[in-house]
């Protein structure tokens, strides 16, 4: 289609906003803070015929805690993430992700949901979401509201079980413990709004380990093995480190691309975790 | 699709296509050229104006989508004629610019850093600004000028 045949529609509510999509199916895609879409719209992708604005729905702006759940709106931005005197709390892990998404401008608009919807395997969220094990809130005016596991969530580069009639509304997680040990790690080309090659979200406790790795494979992928390690390993050496470090090799899938080649990737998997579990271990 | 934005404290109403964006808008509808376009693909942070306040990529944003938004460009600075910002004194003082073709998405994204960070180090300066590319100074008289400014007080 032409650009000139694109329509933008502002609904003033979740309903309605719903309703678009549920009307228009494929040919309507939520609009949040465009970072991705109109740099996509530019290359002659996603060309879609109507665009529905939620960017400043209401209904998509909470960031609470209740019942165990910290809920976070899928219209927040990266910048009231990074700001969040309540992610500073339940979760500095996906709070520091948040604080490496392009720059300053970019964080200003683009929103959690958006990185999620986008489905870039090297989305910053992504890794602490599936480290938190997150769960996504999909809503539809037939279905209600539901909630998927954030690793059930995404079926490969781009695509996600998100039905075209549903809009993504929330993410919801427990909190990380308030003595945990974490480290969020993103390795780019360059210092300053690089898109990942590698990045690294981990999580220790005694007997729980979470490790998620973005950027090796066509989705976010946890390393299993690295966590099961991980949480059964009574001391740990600089030996012990290495070794389950070196496991990540088998784990990740990752492709040669333009910024960076599979084996590469790799090993620089293995050397992100080294580097996370010393720092975090002290070893 | 009408939209109406307040610009550097002024209110239009314009019928735009929905296609439009943001820094077209305000260089062709309204004749703010001040704001520059780059790269026009959320890389190089040229046509950085303030929406609501934060610093945002008006190359990456829709005009429809600013409706109800306040948008502060270069032109909105100035607090009268003839007089400078402090963050533009600054960067006159010591050299921030050469060809100035990236300078007013330098000042956008500064000023409201230094507004929330009023005595930044040079580390943090230079991870403000990261979002900006300039390809005359080499960037050590934009640290210089933010420096100068922070010391000046000059966030406002």
């Amino acid at each position: 289609m032409l650009l000139s045949e694109m329509k933008v529609v502002a609904p003033g509510s979740l309903t309605e906003a719903l309703r678009w999509l549920e009307e228009h199916q494929d040919r309507a895609r939520p609009l949040a803070g465009a970072t991705d879409a109109m740099v996509r719209v530019k290359e002659g992708q996603w060309r879609s015929p109507i665009w529905v604005e939620i960017r400043r729905l209401p209904e998509l702006q909470r960031m609470d805690q209740a019942d165990g759940w910290v809920t976070v709106g899928a219209a927040v931005t990266y910048g009231r993430l990074l700001r969040s005197e309540l992610m500073a709390q339940t979760a500095p892990l996906l709070a520091a992700a948040a604080r490496d998404v392009g720059s300053v401008q970019i964080q200003a608009m683009g929103t959690l949901g958006g990185n999620l919807g986008t489905a870039s395997p090297a989305g910053d969220t992504i890794p602490p979401l599936f480290a938190l094990e997150a769960e996504v809130g999909l809503c539809s005016r037939g279905g209600g509201e539901r909630w998927v596991p954030v690793e059930s969530f995404f079926l490969g580069p781009g695509r996600t079980v998100r039905r075209p009639d549903e809009l993504i509304t929330a993410v919801r997680f427990a909190p990380q413990a308030p003595g945990e040990r974490w480290k969020w790690q993103k390795l780019g080309l360059r210092g300053a709004q690089a898109i990942s090659m590698v990045s690294l979200a981990l999580r220790l406790q005694p007997g729980f380990a979470r490790v998620a790795f973005g950027a090796v494979g066509p989705t976010v992928l946890r390393a299993r093995k690295c966590e099961a390690w991980l949480s059964q390993a009574e001391a740990f050496d600089l030996a012990t480190v290495r070794s389950i470090a070196q496991m990540a090799w088998k784990e990740v899938a990752p492709i040669s691309d333009v910024r960076a080649s599979a084996a590469y990737r790799q090993q620089m998997a293995c050397a992100l975790l080294e580097r996370g579990l010393r720092e975090v271990l002290a070893v | 699709m009408k939209v109406t934005v307040a610009v550097n404290g002024t209110y239009y109403t314009r019928e735009v296509e929905p296609r439009l964006l943001l820094s077209d808008f305000l260089r062709h509808e309204l004749g703010l050229t001040g704001t520059h376009v780059g790269c026009e693909h959320g890389v190089c942070g040229a046509c950085t104006v303030l929406v609501d306040g934060q610093a945002v990529r008006s190359c990456l944003t829709f005009a429809v989508q600013m409706d109800g938004a306040a948008v502060t460009t270069v032109e909105g600075l100035t607090p009268a004629e003839g007089e400078l910002h402090p963050l533009q004194e600054a960067f006159r003082e010591a050299h921030g610019l050469q060809c100035g073709f990236c300078t007013a998405g330098f000042l956008m994204t500064l000023v409201p850093y230094l507004a929330e960070h009023p005595n930044p180090s040079e580390a943090e300066i230079r991870e403000a600004l990261s979002g900006n590319i300039c390809r005359c100074t080499g960037y050590q008289n934009i640290v210089k000028a933010v420096q100068l400014a922070a010391a000046k007080g000059g966030g406002r």
